[in-house]
């Protein structure tokens, strides 16, 4: 389980990234969204012990975050995919994965050996496993990473933006993946991609300038949303009124529908629809900044 | 410290640096610059009349003759190569690390710093190690077949004792002052620098004992090369007609030197090679202690 208690975190120049964020993570999958900027690296990067917060108390599967020798413990638990992960270009797919599990303490070059070549067929690398990894695609090295994070078994998996640069066959296949793993450990997604946490996770939360706007249940945030959903017709070239948030467009033959959040719609041909998610999170926002 | 990190940090590394090709660059350079400057050296040889119609009737000369020119190969050519073709292309072994971003992965891994930077920095000599092993055959076989037979414990002597330590002491100190560098641009500047410095100390070089603490090493040049050369000529000496023992290189070439003023002794090798020990280790502590520094601020 993972506690953290009024974390904050400021950057030089006074650059605010975190501002008293209060969490409790429990085992499953555990979604983190919010906007670019929001703080959702950060945090992350504090769970991972890569970053030292400036304020506030950080707790991973029982070991306090300020301590240099329980951070050891946790890495030696952690499985982490960043953002932009980088990769040694002159290193094929499984020699790569061979020197992470290395790293990461599987010295035992058998069980080594047989994870590296578990991992590459789970996550479809096992044909071009023995390709530099300069020869490969966005997708593929991003494949990488995700084995690399799986390497060790490990008992809590962090991934941020793990679904960016894959096809969509892909990242249903990762999303299946990870909520999989999420049976027997914790993995926190972090992501743009509202349909990936809608899909997979228990419970989120939702991010804005460093502070916790919602930390609940999915469902609990489409709740909020009841009421502040609908689509309105309207003849090509015109638009809904500023007031209301676009969520998606659909052009038929001869006129636009939108499906838009907000608090009133007040068009002739507003129909209340049902919220899902992505809906909830875009009410959430429309809220926050009003 | 774990010994199978470490292990596996100095196998990637070696095999990495080769496959960037900068090693592979390095050891074809130094192999033609040996070879450049041995052929050079033996055609000067040749050109001596008396010698050469002494080495017909005398095949111990030719012996002592090519060892000579074995010797004179490689040491000023190995010496300007450790301070000038090394720190720019090894300086940025860690530094790339951060440019590429998997420093952000290492920091996640259970990996203490110590482990990563004693990986790094033994991982470049072992790929140095290869190289080094590479180009000593390369020349030594070169020279065999131009030179004739050579004496070997002199070549492996100027090799290990010799040419290793200086190689290895310059590539580590540019990748250890590099360390900190964002980038591999910054790491070639720091590299650069670092020549600057090494030049300076080899023209200030005097003799003397201050300078078993030059980054270069000269000691290594002034002492064991001189004294491989006392050695060669002393049996030069004995092998030559009376007549002819003009020819050998005067009666100590160690002699010369003191009658300069400076005071090379053999007992300076191991001092001085104690001394590069000390001085990369101590780089090597101030730059952990700093990425420790740098990870506790977070």
């Amino acid at each position: 389980m993972i506690s953290v208690t009024n974390l904050q975190k400021t950057y030089k120049g006074d650059v605010r990234a975190l501002r008293g964020v209060t969490l409790e993570i429990e085992n499953g999958m555990f979604g983190l969204v919010g906007p670019n900027g929001a703080g959702k690296t950060t945090l992350m990067r504090i769970l991972t012990g890569l970053l030292r917060p400036t304020a506030g108390d950080v707790c991973v599967l029982g070991h306090d975050m300020t301590d240099s020798y329980s951070k050891m413990a946790v890495k030696s638990m952690l499985g982490y995919l960043p953002q932009e992960l980088g990769l040694y270009p002159s290193l094929t797919a499984r020699e790569f994965l061979d020197y992470v599990a290395i790293l990461k303490g599987v010295t035992a070059q058998r069980a080594r050996r047989q994870q590296v070549t578990e991992l590459l067929e789970l996550v479809g690398l096992a044909d071009t496993a023995d390709r530099r990894l300069k020869t490969c695609s966005g997708g593929m090295k991003r494949r990488v990473g995700i084995a690399q994070a799986l390497l060790g078994n490990p008992r809590l998996l962090i991934v941020d933006e793990p679904t960016a640069g894959l096809d969509p066959e892909e990242r249903v296949r990762l999303r299946n993946l990870l909520a999989d793993m999420a049976g027997r450990r914790t993995v926190i997604l972090s992501t743009h991609i509202i349909e990936d946490v809608s899909q997979t996770c228990t419970k989120l939360a939702v991010l804005h300038e460093g502070q916790i706007l919602f930390h609940d249940t999915p469902g609990g945030l489409v709740k909020r949303a009841h009421g502040h959903v609908w689509t309105i017709t309207l003849p090509p070239g015109e638009r809904p009124a500023d007031t209301l948030t676009v969520v998606s467009t659909l052009r038929l033959d001869d006129r636009v529908e939108y499906r838009v959040v907000g608090d009133e719609a007040s068009h002739p041909t507003a129909q209340p629809v049902t919220p899902n998610l992505e809906d909830g999170y875009l009410w959430l926002m429309k809220q926050s900044a009003s | 410290m774990r010994l199978g990190q470490l292990i596996g940090i100095v196998c990637y590394e070696a095999s990495m640096h080769w496959r960037r090709r900068g090693v592979l660059m390095l050891a074809f350079f130094f192999a033609a610059a040996l070879v450049l400057v041995g052929l050079l050296h033996h055609v000067t040889l040749e050109a001596h009349p008396k010698l050469a119609e002494l080495r017909e009737n005398m095949p111990q000369i030719s012996k002592i003759m090519a060892s000579s020119t074995v010797i004179q190969s490689v040491w000023p050519v190995a010496l300007m190569f450790s301070i000038l073709a090394i720190p720019p292309v090894l300086s940025d072994t860690i530094p790339k690390d951060r440019q590429m971003g998997v420093c952000t992965l290492l920091g996640s891994l259970p990996l203490d710093r110590a482990t990563y930077l004693a990986g790094k920095l033994l991982g470049t000599w072992a790929s140095l190690l290869v190289m080094l092993t590479g180009v000593a055959l390369v020349f030594g076989t070169t020279m065999l077949l131009i030179l004739g037979p050579y004496s070997l414990s002199v070549y492996l002597t100027t090799w290990i004792i010799g040419v290793l330590p200086v190689v290895f002491f310059t590539s580590g100190m540019s990748v250890l002052l590099a360390a900190g560098q964002p980038n591999r641009r910054r790491a070639v500047f720091v590299g650069i620098a670092f020549i600057v410095l090494c030049i300076a100390m080899l023209v200030t070089t005097t003799g003397s004992a201050k300078d078993i603490i030059s980054l270069t090493r000269p000691t290594h040049l002034i002492v064991l090369q001189f004294e491989q050369m006392h050695h060669l000529a002393v049996d030069l000496a004995q092998e030559l007609p009376e007549s002819e023992s003009d020819i050998a290189m005067g009666p100590s070439p160690t002699e010369d030197l003191r009658a300069l003023g400076m005071k090379p002794s053999p007992a300076q090798i191991p001092l001085t090679i104690a001394v590069g020990i000390v001085q990369v280790g101590l780089v090597w502590l101030i730059v952990w202690g700093w990425m420790r520094w740098k990870e506790n601020i977070g």
